[in-house]
């Protein structure tokens, strides 16, 4: 389960003045729960998932997986916790452009590297799983929008995450693509994942078991 | 997949930016390196001349001391060793001695193994009435050489003369009509010509050689030696003093006569062509070494501005793919990769650039060197390695700020505005 408790998180503009982002926010989703979190552009959304994926420090508050508190680890400790407990999945991709479609996908096991055979074996399972075995050699320069993002789900998965966070995932994405992806976070919960999606999609939001949303810095339940 | 499987695939991916990084090395160290093989090959023209020039002086040297040699082996004999108080007024105006070495002090002369002398031979010579021919003569009897300083290889340079025997003059013997094997009578003795001497243009043209014994008792001087002929050694050709000092050991007061103003004049020539060539070579190699400060100090100006150039370049080259890379970086971080991973990855490239553009500016620059200025232009293997692993260096701080600014990076920041 990841709980955050009491985040509060303020940025400062650089011609003065600040803006509260996080105010006081309390989040837990438990083991095999599907959240989302909606809310218009700027509300908050990502800064919450960065926090929650110890990307980003809060001014305030605290942030735990289970029963361990990342919220004062040193960096190099809070690095190994985010290879070992989190998968990421942005709207970017944010695939290496000189890997190629496995070698993306194996990128997520250089900081904590996998057993070859092992590795191995996973790869071709997510490839297969997100029909991408017959790109395995390709350059992500050479893949559609929706393989690209395929892949980068692959590779938050190739490490069998805790916890799989994912912003605006669809919003590149045209709809067959983007329901491979919400299905693909449904069958991640289902096994006893945890996922917690930031969207301004109103329609993706109801796809999640759990939905919250961002307004004023503070979160709501329901949509 | 690890750390190097990215650190290749980058490289390839930005082959052109890492080669432009080589290349900038690569010029600052060719620089460093052309210029030291360049000055190597200075040096190693400036010794070529030195030798050259040596060769040539040594060869005139070697044509004089030959000459000199054989002059000396021609007139016989360099060195005039008269017995204390003999006047040499007396000795050149009348052509007769009042002093004379006793036999026993020429023995002990023979016997000092002297250094500063060779070939002594004791002679009786004064100018005398020649009867039977109505004229008079200079005679001189000589014994032969009774001192010869290493008489394995040495050879004397004149025999002793038989009992009977006579060596005439050129200018005698062509006045008298005397030829070799003539037979003539001196004081009553008999004499047969046994050899006529060349022509010295001096008073030995003149003069009769016969045994000295015969000498001693045809000029009534029984035991008497006016004077002793020898040769000097190469150590002493010049300085009469040297022998001086050496035979007036043996006998006190003796005086020397150095006669051989010839012989002197070329070893003077020798000495200052000794002399010359040593502040010739002098000369070429100060004025060289003038030559190589100009050359070095123009070589530090430039190496100096394209090492401060190429190490702009390298923190350019760096900082532009520090925020090329950016989503990049943060991505890896996001995957968990600790920001010394990141900062290992960026100056990796930048101590791989270091490396091989130092290895090709040492290559680079020891063919140019070679091709402008001839095989001389030699870099050693060691300067090679140390260029290799200052260039290593120089990347690596040249990068380091920027590198170290990528791996500061905020991932969140740059995956939130991405």
């Amino acid at each position: 389960m990841i709980a955050l408790r009491h985040i509060t998180k303020t940025f400062t503009r650089k011609h003065g003045g600040s803006i509260d982002v996080l105010r006081e926010v309390d989040l837990q989703v438990a083991a095999g729960v599907f959240a989302s979190v909606s809310g218009a552009s700027g509300s908050g959304k990502s800064t919450l998932l960065l926090i929650a994926g110890s990307l980003l420090r809060p001014d305030r508050g605290q942030v735990s997986i289970g029963d361990q508190d990342f919220t004062g680890l040193d960096p190099d400790r809070r690095s190994a916790l985010r290879a070992a407990t989190f998968g990421f999945v942005f709207q970017r991709f944010h695939l290496l452009p000189y890997l190629t479609v496995r070698e993306n996908v194996l990128a997520a096991t250089v900081a904590r590297p996998l057993d070859r055979a092992a590795a191995e074996s996973r790869i071709g399972d997510l490839l297969g799983r997100f029909g991408l075995a017959h790109r395995a050699d390709h350059l992500p320069a050479e893949l559609s929008v929706g393989e690209m993002q395929r892949v980068a789900l692959a590779r938050a998965l190739v490490n069998r995450p805790k916890v799989l966070l994912a912003d605006e995932p669809t919003g590149s994405l045209d709809p067959e693509n983007a329901e491979i992806v919400i299905r693909c976070f449904a069958e991640f919960a289902a096994d006893g994942g945890t996922v917690l999606l930031a969207t301004h999609d109103p329609a993706l939001a109801t796809r999640a078991g759990v939905s919250l949303s961002l307004r004023d810095g503070r979160l709501h339940s329901g949509r | 997949m690890n750390e190097v499987t990215l650190f290749r695939r980058e490289l390839r991916y930005r082959a052109g930016t890492f080669l432009l990084g080589v290349l900038g090395v690569a010029a600052a160290a060719g620089c460093l390196s052309g210029a030291r093989a360049f000055l190597a090959a200075h040096d190693h023209r400036t010794e070529e001349l030195v030798a050259a020039l040596q060769e040539r002086s040594g060869g005139r040297m070697a044509q004089l001391r030959d000459e000199a040699r054989r002059f000396s082996l021609n007139l016989g004999f360099n060195t005039l060793l008269l017995p204390p108080g003999q006047a040499l007024s007396e000795l050149h105006t009348q052509d007769r001695s009042t002093r004379f070495f006793s036999a026993p002090q020429v023995e002990a002369l023979a016997a000092a193994g002297l250094e500063t002398l060779n070939h002594l031979r004791p002679i009786l010579r004064e100018r005398t009435a020649w009867p039977e021919r109505a004229r008079e003569v200079i005679l001189v009897g000589v014994r032969g050489e009774v001192y010869i300083k290493s008489p394995r290889w040495q050879k004397p340079i004149e025999q002793a003369i038989a009992p009977g025997m006579a060596h005439v003059g050129s200018a005698l013997a062509r006045d008298l009509g005397l030829e070799p094997g003539a037979a003539f009578k001196l004081h009553g003795r008999d004499f047969r010509v046994e050899h006529v001497l060349p022509q010295a243009g001096e008073e030995e043209d003149i003069s009769l050689r016969i045994e000295l014994t015969s000498a001693q008792e045809i000029l009534g001087r029984p035991g008497g030696i006016s004077g002793i002929l020898a040769v000097t050694c190469d150590c002493a050709d010049a300085d009469p003093e040297l022998v001086r000092r050496e035979v007036d050991k043996f006998i006190a007061g003796i005086q020397v006569v150095s006669f051989t103003s010839r012989a002197q004049a070329r070893h003077q020539a020798r000495t200052a062509i000794a002399r010359g060539t040593e502040e010739e070579a002098d000369d070429i190699r100060s004025s060289r070494a003038a030559l190589r400060a100009q050359v070095a100090d123009m070589a530090g100006i430039l190496v100096v501005v394209v090492t401060a150039g190429t190490i702009v370049l390298l923190g350019v080259l760096t900082l532009n793919s520090a925020r090329e890379r950016r989503p990049e970086v943060a991505m890896l971080r996001a995957l968990g990769l600790r920001a010394s991973r990141i900062l290992a990855l960026f100056l990796g490239k930048a101590l791989l650039t270091g490396v091989l553009g130092g290895a090709a500016g040492c290559a680079l620059g020891a063919a140019s060197a070679r091709l402008l200025a001839g095989p001389g232009a030699r870099l050693s293997p060691g300067f090679a390695l140390l260029v290799c692993i200052v260039a290593a260096g120089v990347a690596v701080l040249a990068s380091l700020l920027p590198a170290a600014w990528a791996a500061r990076q905020d991932p969140a920041g740059i995956l939130n505005q991405e």
